[in-house]
């Protein structure tokens, strides 16, 4: 008995304080039903896009369309969103019965009917019979899942996130991350999710929009942003990136004197532009001495340390250019017994679709 | 709570000093209710005997009680429009701009810093102006005045701990801002905005140097009384009723001490 799930349509959003740019003419459609989450660091406009679609904070220029209905100076308490917090801001001095069944006096819902609806949300985060604890007994996670059967209580069509994971631990997190993607999925309910943790993004989202200097930098699935950052920043930013400086000559990219392949054609530089060869830790491999596959590009140099971190195993490696790259291997007996040792030349492959190469 | 230090013997200065003040703080209370309770004429100290004629005085003289009335009265209206001019005060400045707040934090809080006698002389004036000299609403006022610094202080301290996205989530939940303030954030500083009632009651009562200017006639309030019998003919009915007000002010600064504690809680 959801709402139908509504699309968003963000267009030429703009926010200016005194001077700062916190947002740069923003356009953004999101799906009905789907989850994008927002990732960015502080400052780079996230949260006051997340404000701007809950009517805290005003647009300069742009608008703001949910479905066919247009909302960019609409009064929050009429935009129908739910909304969870960083700090879930529940109302401390309400059972969490009240705090869930607060806006339902708004919907004239009361009586059983409201109760009802209480208890399905608090079942939903599996707080059924929580209803009459004070918020003050609540642990972290607890609370979590108030806040959050407080803003899908009502059905709104647009649900609104703004890191609301980040005040519990790792292990709570990663739990609460696939109950709320579950339930986002069980509602349909079109999320927006604002995060600064770009695990989190990957793990949870349909896309992620990655924001920059008040701007959306690059939009796409977990995956295309991962593996296919557009600029040096999206590659810093998402995943340990390690940039190593090239030399492009003639469309060809060159790592010392070595020609790189890459999975697309020729290079669309210019010669004299600076570029970069972006490598994860984990798309490198310790090739077996002799070995050279034809996809792979070759990086040769000598192990400089090795470090032990329990799942995985991490080389540091310093080639023969003078670049060092660290690499990741999978903390495994097949791996182990042919791990190289510090001092060691060796030989790693990276294949030519791992091979990202960006402009600076 | 800290255990009490030992008495340190480097500090014996300080210890006198501490014990000076606290001396002379208590001694006018220490002679004023031994005196309200003596039989004699006069303001004796100590009393040879005692009696408790002068509070009958005050209880059957009709000019004393109309002076309480209407002091009393003057409090309590004091305290309705105070309490909300200093919560809306103190509301607005965690809205508006850092800037704009320290303006306004200025200028709420100048009754405080000019002299009363100054402030007094100048709401004299207007007054005489727009004939509100001895006017019950013209006490009022004046009194809010003076009040209002220490009503907006004391929701500022609570507003201080408050956490504003409350007031976000009921809106995104359907409240009105309107809604949210009365629905979320006035209940969590209650304590607050009741304390700063218990506050400014106990201040328009107390208040002597506006009203000896702007409250006589009709509407002449206990102090101004209390000021113009010891002028005439020293009377210990003044003693007996400043015994009254000490014990209400007691009174409401125990009922002020639960509220904070409740606060708290």
């Amino acid at each position: 008995m959801a709402n139908e799930s509504v699309p968003i349509s963000i267009s030429g959003l703009a926010k200016t304080y005194g001077s700062f740019a916190a947002l740069k003419d923003v356009s953004l459609a999101v799906g009905a039903g789907e989850f994008l989450s927002v990732l960015g660091p502080s400052g780079s406009g996230k949260t006051t896009m997340l404000m701007m679609l809950a009517g805290f904070v005003g647009a300069d220029r742009g608008s703001i369309r949910f479905g066919g209905r247009e909302v960019t100076s609409l009064a929050p308490h009429k935009r129908d969103i739910g909304m969870v917090f960083q700090n879930y801001a529940l109302f401390p001095h309400m059972t969490v019965g009240e705090n869930v069944g607060f806006s339902l006096r708004y919907r004239r819902i009361s009586g059983e009917t409201a109760s009802g609806r209480i208890a399905d949300a608090l079942k939903m985060v599996h707080l059924s019979g929580f209803e009459g604890r004070s918020i003050n007994q609540l642990s972290g996670g607890q609370r979590q899942r108030v806040a959050l059967a407080r803003a899908i209580v009502f059905n709104p069509a647009i649900l609104l996130m703004d890191e609301p994971l980040s005040a519990l631990d790792k292990k709570l997190r990663e739990e609460m991350q696939i109950e709320l993607r579950q339930l986002q999925q069980r509602l349909g309910i079109t999320t927006i999710y604002v995060t600064h943790d770009q695990r989190e993004a990957l793990s949870m989202s349909d896309r992620i929009a990655v924001m920059n200097h008040g701007a959306i930098e690059q939009i796409g699935t977990p995956s295309e942003i991962y593996d296919n950052p557009k600029s040096l920043f999206i590659a810093q930013f998402m995943g340990e990136s390690q940039c190593l400086r090239i030399r492009t000559v003639e469309g060809d990219a060159l790592l010392g004197d070595r020609t790189l392949r890459t999975r697309g054609g020729p290079l669309k530089f210019g010669p004299s532009e600076h570029a970069f060869l972006v490598v994860r830790p984990e798309k490198l491999v310790v090739l077996k001495p002799g070995e050279s596959p034809d996809e792979m590009n070759v990086l040769e140099g000598r192990i400089a340390s090795s470090l032990f971190q329990g799942e995985s195993i991490v080389l540091n490696t310093e080639l023969d250019t003078g670049d060092t790259v660290t690499l990741r291997i999978a903390s495994n007996q097949l791996a182990r017994c042919s791990l190289p040792r510090p001092g060691d030349r060796v030989r790693l492959g990276l294949h030519s679709h791992d091979t990202i190469i960006l402009p600076d | 709570m800290a255990s009490a230090a030992p008495l340190n013997p480097n500090r014996f200065w300080l210890y006198c000093v501490a014990a000076a003040v606290i001396f002379f703080l208590i001694l006018p209370i220490a002679v004023v209710v031994p005196v309200s309770f003596s039989d004699s004429k006069y303001l004796q100290f100590p009393p040879e005997a005692y009696s408790t004629r002068w509070y009958e005085s005050y209880w059957n003289s009709s000019d004393w009680l109309r002076a309480t009335r209407v002091s009393l009265t003057v409090a309590f209206c004091t305290v309705l429009l105070t309490v909300p001019l200093g919560t809306a005060a103190a509301y607005a400045m965690t809205s508006v701009s850092p800037r704009a707040a320290r303006f306004l934090q200025i200028v709420l809080l100048l009754p405080m810093i000019v002299p009363g006698m100054l402030v007094a002389i100048g709401i004299f004036y207007i007054y005489i102006r727009f004939k509100l000299v001895n006017s019950l609403i013209g006490i009022v006022v004046a009194h809010t005045v003076l009040a209002l610094p220490f009503a907006v202080m004391t929701v500022q301290a609570a507003l201080q701990s408050f956490d504003f996205r409350q007031e976000q989530a009921a809106m995104s939940l359907g409240a009105t801002r309107f809604g949210a303030f009365f629905r979320v954030t006035l209940p969590q500083i209650k304590a607050a905005v009741i304390s700063s009632g218990l506050f400014v009651f106990i201040i328009s009562l107390d208040e002597v140097v506006i009203s000896l200017f702007i409250a006589g006639g009709e509407n002449t309030v206990l102090t101004r009384r209390m000021f113009v019998a010891l002028r005439d003919a020293v009377d210990p009915t003044v003693a007996a009723i400043s015994t009254l007000l000490i014990g209400t002010t007691l009174l409401l600064l125990v009922a002020l001490a639960v509220t904070r504690r409740g606060q708290r809680g």
